[in-house]
Formats: structure tokens, C-alpha cells, sequence
């Protein structure tokens, strides 16, 4: 007898449509595993947004607090300038510095830490002693190392522009700090020829790069180490770089503990 | 059981795996798990494949269970996502096989008697043995009675494609259920 392919259909559909097959109970261990996971995944949208957002102002943050470093130091530049034009008419105002005067400067190592009335009189104090009488140099020389007592900055006597003319302290140490390593200035008369002038502006120029690394981040080598420098606060870091303009990046320093290598720079 | 039948309707359970309620879910997994897996297995062929496609059913069940608003019964609403679920896992898993078998003019002829005694296990135990595209479209077509252009769109073939799929699936169930016939007649002589 043959069956046509309705009745055929309806026998399978009415013996298996009622059918019932227990499954094995890790299939519901499974099911509820993956629901877990898709409702955290459900809420990772809003774990990804708010990690962005704490990453974009810990990064906004960090770049704020680094201009105003940034321009103080400009500024402190901008000053010196202008004070340099206003006094260039004024000669008996103009100081330069003679041997005495930088056998003392290295002397006055300035402490930010001190409070403000130490600053003060220490500024006081090395304005005093670059305060002798000497021969003018040439004006490239003299750029460097000007300091003039009747700023009124210094008058002032605030916080902010004395810790301005700190730095301005600071900043003109470094050229006498310079000249002592300078042979023709240590034994130097006390008329500082046009050709000694000049020797001693090239190596103020030869510290530029140093400088401008205090200043900020310039380069690949200058970020990666501001952020190692954050976490290892070592002298010798666990890794360091060079930070001069170029391209390229070379390591200069590592410290794995006992493992150290340094490059001189 | 019983037990959750009298201590929480359907309806509870659905509107309670609305909230994401994770014993909900559990009570109306376990209330049609059983009628599911039969489901799923005629689509697979065995039974860990049938409940890949039964967790793989399931989770979408309670993903997308606020789109259930109440009309028709739920277990056929679940049934429909199991096999929905079933094909996709058989275009994931298997080639699909598309063939295009001329309308066979030879029908095994099939006695009726013998095929009605035949237990819904061995009816099972058949379906799964028959190539994967063949499964497919006889279940869709023969038992959840879908047409021949639904079935096209669903598994992605052309409606001759389904057609000659579900006579060669037939076919190859007739010839199977006459050899099972014949072992039964010899074990009677």
C-alpha cells in the first residue's frame, strides 16, 4: 500500500510533534553563564565611555598644570628682555659680571623650598654682590648675565615676582657657572676683552638644549620619559632616552636594579 | 515540575524574565527545555549538536523576550526561535547542499501499518541520518508546515531547491523505513 507523502508528512508530525527529550543540565549552565557575560557586556559601553573620559581629563589635566610652568617661565623671559631694553640707556645701571663676582655666584643656590623671605634676601644679597663696578662688556655678552638692582620687581617684594627674579637668579648663575669651566675667564683680568665676551656667550648657548628641557616635552624620547619619571622616581630611571630634536629616540640610560648602564650625555 | 507549574503561571514567569530575573529565567528554561530539545534534535544530528542549538535558542529566547507582547501562545513563539536558531547553526556548521534532483518518478511504496508502528525515537533516529539540507527542509515543510517560499526565504535557497530537497528527503525516509519493514519481516519468519 502506498502512502502519499501527506499522510506520510502527518505521521512524522504527530508522532514527533509532542515529542519530549530532557537536555543534560549543562546546557542551562551554559545559558546562564552567557547571560552573565551579556549583560556585563551590555554595561561595558558605559565602563569604556567613563575610561575615556577619566583618561581625557587625567591627559587635559596634565597638560593645564604644565602651561603655567610654562609661561611663568616665558614671562620671566619677556621680563628680562624688557628690562635689558629699559636699562641699555642707563649704563651706570648695567653690571657685568667681573671674576670676584662669579667666584661668589655659585654660592647662592637657591632654594625653592625656603620661604619667601629667604628668597628675598638671598636675591637681595646677589644682586648686592654683582653690584661691583667693572668694564662694559659687549652687549651679547652682557645679555647673559644681566642683573639690575632697580627692577621693580624686586621692590615689590611679592611672592610671585620674587620668585620670578629667583629664577631669573637661577637662570644667570648658570653663566658663571659656565665661565668658571671657562679657562680665559677664571684667569681673567679685570678688562674682559671683546674676544673673551664672545667665548663666553658660546657656551651659554651650548647649555640651550638642557635648558629647554626643563621646560617641556619636545620630543618622543622627552614624553616617554616624563611618564617613566612619573612612576619611577629614581635618580637613574629604569630607562631613559635622549631628548635632542631629532627623530630618533636612543636610549641613554637603563637601571634594572642592579643592572645599570649609563651613557654620559 | 508540578511544583512550578501550580507556584508560578507562564505569565508570571514571562513578565518576571522581562526584569532579567534570573530564577525566572530558570523556571521557564526548565518548563519547555524538554519540548524544545525534541525540537532541536530533529535539526541536528546528534544530541550534542541539539543542544548547541538549544543554549544557542535559549539565550536569544531571554534576549529578546520583552519583544514577546502576548500574541500567541509563548511556546509557540519559542518554537519559532529554536528553529530559526537551528537553521542558522546549520548555515554556520554545514555546507549547505543544493541539489537539483529531477521529481523522481520511482515512489517506494511504504506500508502504512508498519510505518505507524514505527516508535517517534526510530522516526527521530531516520530524520537524523539524512543529509543535513534534506533534514531541514522536510522539517520545516512536514512538520512545522512551512511553505515551500517560506522555507526558501528562512534558509536562504530557491523554492525548486526546497522542493526537490523535501522529495529526495522522502524518498530516502520511504526506502528506510521499507529496509527497517523488511529486518521486521525476517525476525517474524
Amino acid at each position: 500500500m502506498n502512502m502519499p507523502d501527506k499522510d506520510f508528512d502527518s505521521l512524522f508530525r504527530t508522532k514527533l510533534g509532542n515529542m519530549e527529550v530532557e537536555p543534560s543540565a549543562r546546557v542551562w549552565n551554559n545559558i546562564s553563564a552567557e547571560l552573565n557575560g551579556f549583560q556585563k557586556r551590555k554595561l561595558s559601553p558605559v565602563w569604556s565611555i567613563a575610561a575615556t573620559t577619566v583618561l581625557l581629563l587625567s591627559a587635559a589635566a596634565w597638560f593645564l598644570t604644565d602651561k603655567p610652568v610654562k609661561n611663568q617661565q616665558n614671562q620671566v623671559a619677556a621680563n628680562r628682555k624688557q628690562v635689558v631694553i629699559k636699562n641699555q640707556p642707563a649704563e651706570n645701571n648695567v653690571k657685568t659680571v667681573t671674576p670676584d663676582a662669579v667666584e661668589q655666584l655659585p654660592k647662592v643656590d637657591v632654594d625653592y623650598n625656603t620661604d619667601v623671605n629667604k628668597i628675598a634676601h638671598v636675591t637681595r644679597k646677589t644682586i648686592h654682590q654683582l653690584n661691583i663696578k667693572a668694564e662694559p662688556v659687549k652687549q651679547e655678552a652682557a645679555q647673559s648675565v644681566i642683573v639690575q638692582e632697580n627692577t621693580p620687581m624686586v621692590d615689590k617684594g611679592n611672592q610671585q615676582v620674587l620668585a620670578a627674579v629667583a629664577n631669573q637668579t637661577e637662570q644667570q648663575a648658570v653663566v658663571p657657572d659656565m665661565s668658571l669651566n671657562n679657562q680665559t675667564l677664571t684667569g681673567a683680568a679685570e678688562n674682559i676683552s671683546q674676544s673673551d665676551a664672545i667665548k663666553v656667550s658660546e657656551p651659554v648657548m651650548a647649555r640651550q638644549p638642557e635648558r629647554r628641557k626643563k621646560r617641556g616635552i619636545h620630543t618622543l624620547g622627552g614624553l616617554i620619559n616624563a611618564v617613566i619619571a612619573t612612576v619611577d622616581k629614581r635618580e637613574d630611571k629604569i630607562i631613559e632616552f635622549t631628548e635632542t630634536d631629532d627623530d630618533q629616540a636612543d636610549i641613554t640610560g637603563v637601571n634594572l636594579g642592579l643592572f645599570k648602564v649609563k651613557k654620559e650625555k | 515540575m508540578l511544583f512550578i507549574k501550580h507556584k508560578y503561571s507562564t505569565e508570571d514567569l514571562i513578565a518576571r524574565c522581562k526584569t532579567a530575573d534570573r530564577k525566572a529565567q530558570e523556571l521557564l528554561y526548565k518548563q519547555f527545555a524538554a519540548k524544545m530539545m525534541a525540537v532541536c534534535l530533529r535539526y541536528a544530528t546528534d544530541k550534542m549538536e541539539a543542544e548547541d542549538m538549544l543554549q544557542n535558542g535559549f539565550i536569544r529566547v531571554f534576549q529578546k523576550i520583552n519583544d514577546y507582547r502576548g500574541d500567541g501562545s509563548f511556546e509557540g513563539w519559542v518554537r519559532r526561535i529554536m528553529v530559526h536558531t537551528s537553521i542558522e547553526y546549520y548555515r554556520k556548521h554545514h555546507k549547505m547542499v543544493q541539489l537539483d534532483i529531477e521529481e523522481s518518478g520511482f515512489e517506494q511504496p511504504v506500508n502504512a501499518l508498519a510505518a505507524s508502528s514505527l516508535e517517534a525515537k526510530d522516526l527521530l533516529s531516520l530524520i537524523n541520518q539524512l543529509p543535513a539540507g534534506y533534514r531541514m527542509v522536510f522539517n520545516l515543510y512536514a512538520i512545522e508546515g512551512y511553505s515551500h517560499r517560506e522555507i526558501a526565504d528562512m534558509a536562504g535557497i530557491t523554492e525548486g531547491a526546497s522542493k526537490s530537497q523535501l522529495s529526495r528527503a522522502r524518498t530516502i525516509l520511504k526506502q528506510k523505513i521499507e529496509q527497517l519493514e523488511g529486518k521486521q519481516y525476517e525476525y517474524a519468519g
